[in-house]
C-alpha cells in the first residue's frame, strides 16, 4: 500500500509542478506584455504633449500653494482635452489589467510560496 | 489530535499541498479495494487508483467541504473504470462474404416471397419499395405518410419477418 500511496504522491506533485510552473509563466507573460503595452502607450502620450507643449501647464505646480489649488481644474481639464481619446481609453484599459493582473497576483502569492516550498522539499527528498 | 477531511482540503485551498499526503494515506486502501473488486489487472488497478487521486486532486479548489470525501473519490473511480472498460471492449470481427444475387438461392427467393404474404399490404408495399432502393423520405412521400410512421411499419415488417422465418 505505501507503494501505491508514494506513486500517488508522485503523480501528484508531477502534476501541481506543471501546474504551478505554467500559472507563474502565466502572470509574468502577461504582467510583462501589459506593462509594456502601458509603458508603450505613456510614451506616446508624452511624445503628443511635447509636440502640443501641453507640458507647458505642469509649470504652475512650481506656483503657490494657493493658485495651484485654484487653478488645478482648469490646468487638469486642458490636459483631459489634449488627450487623444483613443489613447486615453487604451491608457486606462491597459491599465486596469495591468493592476488587476498585479493585483491577484500579491492576492495569491502567499499561496504560490508555499506551494512551491512544498515542491521543491518533495523534488529534493526524492 | 488528527485534522479533519474539512481542515486537510482548506489547508490544500491555501497552498499546502503536501497535506493531500494524509488523504492519500487515509483513502487508499478503500479506493484500491473498490477498483480491486472490480479489476484484476494489478498495473492498470493501480493506474486507475492514481488516476483517481490525481483528478480528485485536480477537483479539490471546487470540492464542497460540507461532503463526505470517500463516495467522491469512489465515483471518481467508477468513473475512470468505465473509461477503462469502454478503451479495453472486445470487438467481434464480422464475417465478411457478400452475397450476390447469384449466390443467393431461388428456394430463399421464394421463400421471401412467401413471407412477404403474410405481412399486412402496407408493410409488404413499404419493403417492396426498400428494396428497390428507395430511402425511407422517398417511401413516405410515396404513401403519403409521415417518416416516422414508415419507420414503424419497416421495424414491423422486419419483426415478422424474423418472426415467422423462425
Amino acid at each position: 500500500m505505501k507503494n501505491i500511496e508514494d506513486k500517488i504522491l508522485k503523480k501528484v506533485y508531477q502534476e501541481e509542478t506543471k501546474h504551478t510552473a505554467l500559472d507563474i509563466a502565466f502572470r509574468i507573460i502577461l504582467i510583462a506584455s501589459f506593462g509594456t503595452i502601458l509603458i508603450l502607450l505613456l510614451s506616446v502620450l508624452y511624445e503628443i504633449y511635447l509636440e502640443q507643449s501641453t507640458l507647458d501647464i505642469l509649470q504652475l505646480f512650481s506656483e503657490d500653494k494657493e493658485v495651484v489649488f485654484s487653478q488645478l481644474g482648469d490646468t487638469l481639464k486642458t490636459l483631459y482635452v489634449s488627450t487623444p481619446l483613443s489613447i486615453l481609453l487604451l491608457i486606462i484599459s491597459a491599465g486596469l489589467v495591468f493592476f488587476s493582473i498585479i493585483y491577484l497576483t500579491i492576492k495569491n502569492f502567499r499561496r504560490i510560496v508555499t506551494k512551491l516550498k512544498y515542491i521543491i522539499s518533495f523534488w529534493l527528498k526524492s | 489530535m488528527g485534522l479533519t477531511d474539512t481542515e486537510i482540503i482548506q489547508r490544500i485551498k491555501k497552498g499546502e499541498i503536501d497535506e493531500f499526503r494524509l488523504i492519500v494515506h487515509k483513502y487508499t486502501r478503500p479506493v484500491v479495494n473498490f477498483v480491486r473488486q472490480r479489476l484484476k489487472n494489478t498495473d492498470d488497478m493501480e493506474d486507475i487508483v492514481q488516476l483517481s487521486f490525481v483528478k480528485f486532486y485536480k477537483a479539490i479548489n471546487y470540492f464542497d467541504t460540507s461532503r463526505p470525501i470517500l463516495p467522491y473519490l469512489l465515483q471518481i473511480a467508477k468513473n475512470e473504470l468505465k473509461m477503462y472498460y469502454r478503451s479495453h471492449k472486445q470487438t467481434l470481427q464480422l464475417d465478411e462474404t457478400i452475397l450476390t444475387e447469384k449466390e443467393v438461392s431461388i428456394d430463399q427467393t421464394e421463400d421471401i416471397h412467401t413471407l412477404l404474404n403474410y405481412l399486412p399490404h402496407d408493410q409488404q408495399k413499404a419493403l417492396n419499395l426498400l428494396s428497390d432502393g428507395y430511402s425511407y423520405n422517398e417511401i413516405a412521400h410515396k404513401l403519403g405518410k409521415p417518416l416516422n410512421t414508415i419507420k414503424t411499419i419497416i421495424r414491423r415488417a422486419r419483426l415478422q419477418l424474423i418472426k415467422h422465418k423462425l
